[in-house]
């Protein structure tokens, strides 16, 4: 019984810092935005800088009605935003937080993380045909033709990481940073790649094509309402943080760090980046579609190649 | 009954609902999704086995890129081709058809049942379980760089020609549509 | 333009970019937080007309001739001028009825105003429940101008 209870134990760990994550990163998000157009962002509901709107939202969601569209593919209509938690909550699986802190410490971490993020793509396509609408239906198939193009350059650019430390396992990763310094500085290459395809990957401005709202009202989550909607965005802000955190994990040391212990130097450093992808979400425009692949195959796709080939005669050289 | 046993039941039960609902689903959409989740199962399995490298890659390649392909054909397919089968089950589908698939449906099945039985009798298989390898990633990278390297890269190049072969054949003559 | 050039080209627009964007997330917000503060009237905006009192005799410059009545557009504005126990007009009005729910505030009755007894008041917060209360009366219409002119002489001057 024992093995079950630690595992009911990290689910509800998970399932409580998801949410809790949520909450700060979707008023993190509306506080950036605010601030860099120069307003104040919600400050009304109450609390510490208003910081009650998540809760409000919350609350807001739960009461409203489940709404479900007529024509619609029942099961997968349902499932849908069930099927898009799933790859959000297993990834923290891996994720190294302390210097002896892994829920499971999985020697093909880095994989397993990939692996299991190309889910997603599922969930979208779920909801996108399950809702019996065009509007979901194109969001769909855009995010396909961007999540399938991303997926390339975002595994490719993690492995000059994974040849100079020599391993998957994402502790051993962490660990080698601590002698050899953060992979960041001979990795930038790898790490902008990296950061482009995670950004994309995540289906956030300015790769947000998947639900550009000026265009097909929401993508794939157009019909969605209440809570199953919100399960999409728990999942969204989920992903969110953990693709911060493998950056973090991969590129700047993971939890290595003086004074501080290892899992606050993790935190703090996955939710520096975040504030990066924010800072990018409310800079750039939307690009195009033509572009997006462009940019995905002609460009970070080469260049992820010759990261690699470098790297390994860096290596062999040496 | 341990707990390794209780998964195991479950993702079979799981694989081989799945796998029938592949073949008797009358949309493609939800063959497609089916499919997925055969191969997610599948990969728990792996994972069940403690071939952690190969469940990963399992869910990449096959529930994460060749999903993607799949339902790539089925988005650009014409709507009008993949309307569902209404009211045709499998028993009425069989009984419609002119059994011209029975000779060839009825040799793979003989030919799959051989294989198992051969796999059971066959010396040099072991058939009780053998300790499971701590980092099976580094085993398998030897394997198939040092002792299997030539099958290996020849694989890669029939992959390669395969895909040359795809876009010639897909290639749009003179910029035109035929 | 080469490839490199592109490439370059890009990341130095990013760069200006985001060095605006955060800039600006340090600068303090524009936003005015407005129940709690409010913002200054800018010179020539119009809420309500109201009735001007002459600061040396008490009275009401108002002399009920009835021309602000008849340039109205929307027929809002309603004088009865005063008449004394003979019978006998008074260059005063009776009553002054304002009704704010068709008042379009042009400025007409204003410029009609041959003896500068009205004027547009700072004021704003006049919203209500019921249709009636914004029909304002002579007395109300005073009161008005003698708040306007409160929060103006804290707020500054105004034309």
């Amino acid at each position: 019984m024992n093995i079950l209870l630690a595992a009911a134990l990290k689910v509800v760990g998970v399932l409580v810092f998801v949410m809790a994550n949520a909450f700060m990163l979707i008023w993190l998000e509306r506080k950036v935005s605010g601030y860099i157009q120069r307003r104040y962002g919600p400050l009304r509901v109450g609390g510490p800088a208003g910081i009650y709107q998540s809760a409000a939202d919350i609350l807001k969601l739960l009461a409203k009605e489940d709404f479900m569209p007529g024509g619609a593919d029942r099961w997968l209509w349902l499932l849908a935003p069930v099927v898009s938690m799933v790859p959000a909550v297993l990834v923290y699986l891996v994720l190294p937080i302390g210097r002896t802190f892994t829920l499971q410490d999985l020697g093909v971490g880095l994989v397993f993380f990939s692996s299991v993020t190309s889910f997603t793509l599922l969930a979208i396509f779920m909801a996108g045909w399950g809702s019996n609408n065009k509007y979901s239906l194109l969001g769909a198939m855009r995010a396909g033709a961007q999540l399938f193009s991303y997926e390339v350059p975002l595994i490719l650019s993690t492995i000059g990481v994974v040849l100079i430390a020599g391993s998957l396992r994402l502790q051993t990763i962490v660990a080698a940073q601590t002698q050899h310094g953060w992979f960041f500085f001979e990795q930038i290459v790898g790490f902008i790649v990296f950061f482009i395809a995670s950004i994309a990957e995540l289906n956030r401005t300015p790769f947000d094509l998947a639900e550009g709202e000026s265009e097909i009202i929401a993508g794939y989550h157009t019909e969605y309402s209440g809570m199953r909607w919100a399960m999409f965005m728990l999942a969204e802000y989920s992903n969110l943080f953990t693709s911060s955190a493998l950056g973090v994990a991969l590129f700047f040391g993971g939890w290595h760090g003086p004074w501080l212990p290892g899992w606050v130097w993790f935190l703090l450093k996955t939710y520096i980046v975040v504030f990066v992808g924010m800072w990018i979400r409310w800079t750039l425009p939307r690009i195009r579609i033509d572009q997006l692949l462009d940019l995905g195959w002609k460009f970070l796709l080469p260049v992820s190649v010759a990261n690699i080939l470098g790297t390994a005669l860096v290596l062999m050289v040496r | 009954m341990n707990w390794p046993m209780v998964a195991f039941l479950f993702l079979a039960a799981m694989v081989l609902v799945s796998a029938w609902r592949v073949a008797t689903t009358p949309s493609i959409t939800h063959a497609t999704l089916f499919l997925a989740t055969t191969f997610a199962g599948v990969a728990g399995l792996f994972f069940l086995l403690q071939a952690d490298f190969l469940a990963a890659v399992q869910l990449l390649i096959y529930a994460g890129a060749v999903m993607a392909v799949v339902i790539f054909a089925v988005m650009l397919s014409d709507m009008r081709d993949i309307e569902p089968v209404r009211g045709r089950g499998l028993a009425a589908q069989v009984a419609s058809s002119q059994f011209g698939w029975l000779p060839l449906a009825g040799a793979t099945v003989l030919f799959v049942l051989f294989m198992l039985v051969y796999v059971h009798a066959a010396p040099g298989w072991p058939k009780t379980p053998v300790a499971a390898a701590p980092d099976s990633t580094s085993y398998i990278a030897g394997a198939l760089f040092g002792s299997y390297a030539l099958p290996f890269e020849v694989a890669s190049v029939l992959l390669l020609a395969a895909m040359i072969g795809a876009i010639i054949l897909t290639r749009q003559e003179g910029g035109r549509r035929s | 333009m080469g490839l490199f050039d592109r490439v370059w080209n890009a990341a130095k627009s990013m760069a200006v970019g985001h060095a605006i964007t955060i800039r600006e997330m340090f600068h303090r917000p524009v936003t005015v937080r407005y129940p709690e503060e409010k913002p200054p009237f800018e010179r020539g905006s119009r809420s309500v007309p109201v009735l001007k009192v002459n600061e040396a005799t008490g009275l009401l410059n108002c002399v009920a001739c009835g021309l602000c009545e008849r340039s109205c557009p929307p027929s809002c504005i309603e004088i009865v001028q005063a008449v004394d126990a003979a019978g006998k007009k008074k260059p005063w009005p009776e009553t002054f009825e304002l009704d704010l729910s068709h008042c379009m505030v042009c400025n007409l009755c204003i410029e009609a105003c041959p003896f500068d007894a009205l004027e547009m008041a700072d004021v704003v917060e006049l919203s209500s429940y019921q249709v009636q209360d914004l029909i304002f009366s002579k007395d109300q219409l005073t009161e008005l101008w003698k708040t306007s002119k409160a929060l103006r002489v804290a707020g500054g001057e105004r034309i």
